[in-house]
């Protein structure tokens, strides 16, 4: 159960004489992230990007209710405001970005690592990703090289960035978590913000990890909550070719219920799902389920917990239809559920 | 500045570019004991409601806050997602409120992966630390979120948390609960508090865990008694020491307080508690919510010229709830510049009921038809405090740029 110890590691170093003594673990690490960085900064560039159609606009009152914030104090609470952002340059004239940089059909300016202007245009995109191709008009720096595997929680992770300077602009974190958001993204904790999206993630080998990518409400997760995503370049690898020809890989649709759980649910005291909301149009709405009913047998499973029901629900198909068993004011009933999509609700 | 030296001179000196090689190859063994860490803790995270705990026991004991499981009573069960989406049946053993610690035990045959309760004594300002978590939710499959950081500072004194590690660690909403462990795989702290403004419900840098040692010592009391309360000395107003010298005043005293009785005086100023040095009111407030109230706690006090020891009971920190809570309106609220903000409104509690919701303003409360006007929490808290369960409450306010009136009725706190 108990980690091997870097502590005696530790102790060696400090028993050794001053003058030859190398620094500790973690000022190594610091020497070890200024090398990484000199070895792929000229592979990341800046991008200024004309924001056309960004107004700001007021929190509706469900999701200052989300963020749980009291007033839209911040009317730019989701959109991406003006100022550099960052891509990575993965082949000849071809980047790689956070397709929230890139978004509309602003005219899109490339600022390189030695200080050039180069024009931009869209290729493809990847919406379960979210990331986007763009060619250059001319070279805008050396290619990375992508990593085939997928990281492990616990390496450490350098997100270089670029801000419209030549210097590159970078903040440190670990692989904090892998398979979220439906296996599209993995956590990591370098700090992020509106600058360093969409730049690359470089592990202390100097191999090129994944992109910093948008996924959610960046600002649910706070300007900088130490709570980031990023797309693994194993997953971005396979679909190259076909971004690359313009083409787009849509956003996939997942069977949805439209329901949450009321939070008597996990008494644990009574088997089943209390419903605690409805989503408006969704085909629990649309078949009569109504908070406060109890979920007792889905597609004749007998639903023990939230996740189960869930895991069940994706693993259905959309239009398919189930039969469901609830309790409602005590009575039991059987009703019909068709599966919508998410999609379908937004 | 040093630094930036090395990769000036990085590219003309191969020597160097050896020692280079070299920080990298023991950055990289770094990384290979944070993966074996992280791999040899995640086991022992589960996820409790929407936050975090840690089993710290072959036999399935699992800590989390009080803020997060102390819903339920004791005896009462949670499901709870262990190691590789397992669901497990978690029956609440015992609570500390004031200290926002919850004791739980795993139903079921053991052993159970788990984590040991470290020395949160031993820690030091600069030690690396990780934190196991679920912030915002994101996971869905029961293995924990990791980050890493520093201790940034002990034995900070925040209110119920009052002997705090502080640390720089990412902790976000759904870390609540989630163990601070340092890099020999032990428990440190239970993490739960973070410091953050303007509503923006996001690390900070800031974040606060509540010490292994304060925890193990109320372990046997949540065993025993179920709800356990933190302790502290009433009847006194202690001061910090005149001219910032070592130690605090006793500024005040009640002569029918437990601390007159044990020998405590006005003017006393007091060294130690429980052999810990004491350099301010706030600290002497902190080593005693350490203990479980009831608990007797030995202080060295400076009377004149002479040294005196007095052993001294403590009593619960809480408030007498039902005193001063009054109804349960079900909002959690936050400073406002108009009055008071409504962050969050509890699902089914009264004011769910009624149509308040998160983001509503409210400027005045009216009760029985007499008006009083909110300008801070505080009145806000004191209008409520008064009202008993049943009582008809209006709140007046904005939603937007709408004028707003709703009325609840306060229900009963649940304890």
């Amino acid at each position: 159960m108990r980690a091997r110890t870097p502590a005696i590691a530790w102790l060696a170093l400090a028993a050794l004489p001053a003058l030859a003594a190398p620094d500790s673990p973690l000022e190594a690490l610091d020497t070890a992230t200024q090398h990484v960085v000199q070895q792929v900064q000229a592979s990341v560039v800046s991008l200024e990007v004309e924001r056309t159609n960004y107004g700001p606009r007021e929190l509706t009152a469900p999701e200052r209710q989300l963020l749980g914030v009291v007033m839209p104090y911040d009317l730019r609470y989701f959109t991406r405001p003006e100022g550099p952002c960052s891509a990575v340059v993965i082949g000849p004239q071809l980047l790689a970005t956070s397709t929230y940089n890139v978004e509309g059909e602003g005219e899109i300016t490339v600022h390189t690592a030695d200080g050039r202007e180069v024009h931009a245009s869209r290729l493809g995109t990847e919406h379960n990703l979210g990331v986007t191709l763009l060619q250059t008009e001319e070279p805008v720096g050396p290619a990375l090289e992508m990593r085939d595997d997928e990281p492990r929680v616990g390496e450490f992770v350098i997100l270089v960035a670029r801000s419209r300077a030549l210097t590159p602009y970078v903040t440190r974190g670990i692989v904090s978590g892998l398979e979220r958001f439906g296996g599209d993204a993995f956590a990591h904790s370098a700090r992020t913000n509106y600058v360093n999206t969409g730049a690359v993630l470089v592990g202390l080998d100097g191999r090129a990890t994944g992109i910093s990518t948008q996924h959610g409400h960046r600002a649910r997760q706070g300007q900088n909550s130490g709570v980031g995503f990023a797309c693994s370049f194993a997953d971005l690898k396979p679909k190259l070719e076909l971004l690359k020809s313009g083409k787009d890989v849509p956003k996939r649709k997942l069977p949805f219920l439209g329901i949450s759980a009321d939070p008597e649910t996990f008494n644990g005291g009574e088997h089943g799902i209390r419903i605690g909301r409805v989503v408006p149009n969704s085909s629990a709405s649309k078949s009569g389920l109504k908070a406060g009913d109890w979920i007792k047998i889905f597609n004749q499973v007998e639903v023990k917990n939230f996740l189960e029901l869930r895991e069940e629900i994706l693993s259905l198909k959309i239009g398919q239809e189930i039969m469901i068993t609830i309790v409602r004011d005590g009575e039991t009933m059987d009703m019909t559920v068709k599966l919508g999509s998410r999609e379908e609700q937004d | 500045m040093r630094t930036l030296l090395i990769a000036a001179a990085l590219a003309a000196c191969p020597l160097l570019a050896h020692a280079d090689d070299d920080a990298v190859a023991r950055a990289l063994a770094l990384q290979e004991d944070l993966i074996a860490l992280t791999e040899a803790v995640s086991p022992a995270f589960v996820a409790i409601g929407g936050g975090s705990g840690v089993i710290v026991s072959p036999e399935g004991d699992v800590l989390t806050n009080h803020h997060v499981a102390g819903g339920r009573k004791i005896g009462e069960t949670w499901q709870i997602i262990g190691h590789g989406g397992k669901l497990m049946t978690a029956k609440m053993v015992g609570t500390d409120e004031g200290g926002d610690i919850s004791l739980l035990k795993i139903q079921g045959e053991g052993p159970f992966p788990y984590a040991p309760l470290g020395d949160s004594d031993s820690v030091e300002v600069g030690d690396p630390v990780i934190a196991l978590g679920n912030p915002f939710g994101f996971s869905k499959d029961g293995s924990p979120h990791v980050t890493m950081g520093i201790v940034s500072a002990v034995h900070r004194f925040q209110g119920g948390y009052s002997d705090a590690i502080q640390t720089d660690t990412a902790i976000n909403p759904g870390n609540s609960g989630g163990p601070l462990i340092n890099f020999d795989g032990e428990v440190i702290g239970i993490n739960g508090k973070i410091n953050f403004r303007w509503g923006n419900r996001a690390n900070s840098g800031i974040g606060y865990a509540i010490p292994s040692n304060q925890i193990r010592t109320f372990i046997p009391a949540f065993r025993k008694d179920g709800r356990v309360d933190h302790g502290t000395l009433k009847g006194v107003r202690i001061g910090d020491a005149p001219g910032g010298g070592a130690g605090c005043l006793v500024q005040r005293l009640n002569n029918s307080s437990r601390a007159w009785g044990a020998g405590l005086r006005e003017g006393d100023v007091v060294l130690e508690a429980d052999g810990r040095e004491v350099h301010s009111a706030a600290r002497l407030r902190g080593i005693l919510g350490t203990f479980p109230a009831g608990s007797t706690v030995e202080l060295v006090v400076k009377r004149g010229d002479a040294r005196h020891t007095i052993s001294v009971e403590i009593e619960s920190n809480m408030v007498t709830p039902r005193n001063i809570r009054g109804g349960y309106l079900g909002v959690r609220i936050e400073a406002h510049e108009d009055g008071v903000g409504i962050a969050s409104v509890t699902a089914d509690g009264p004011a769910a009921k009624a149509g308040l919701e998160a983001g509503d303003v409210i400027t005045a409360l009216e009760v029985d038809g007499r008006r009083r006007l909110v300008k801070k929490t505080g009145d806000f808290i004191a209008v409520l405090g008064k009202a008993k369960p049943g009582t008809k409450l209006t709140l007046i306010g904005k939603r937007g740029a709408q004028d707003l009136t709703i009325e609840a009725t306060l229900g009963e706190w649940k304890r």
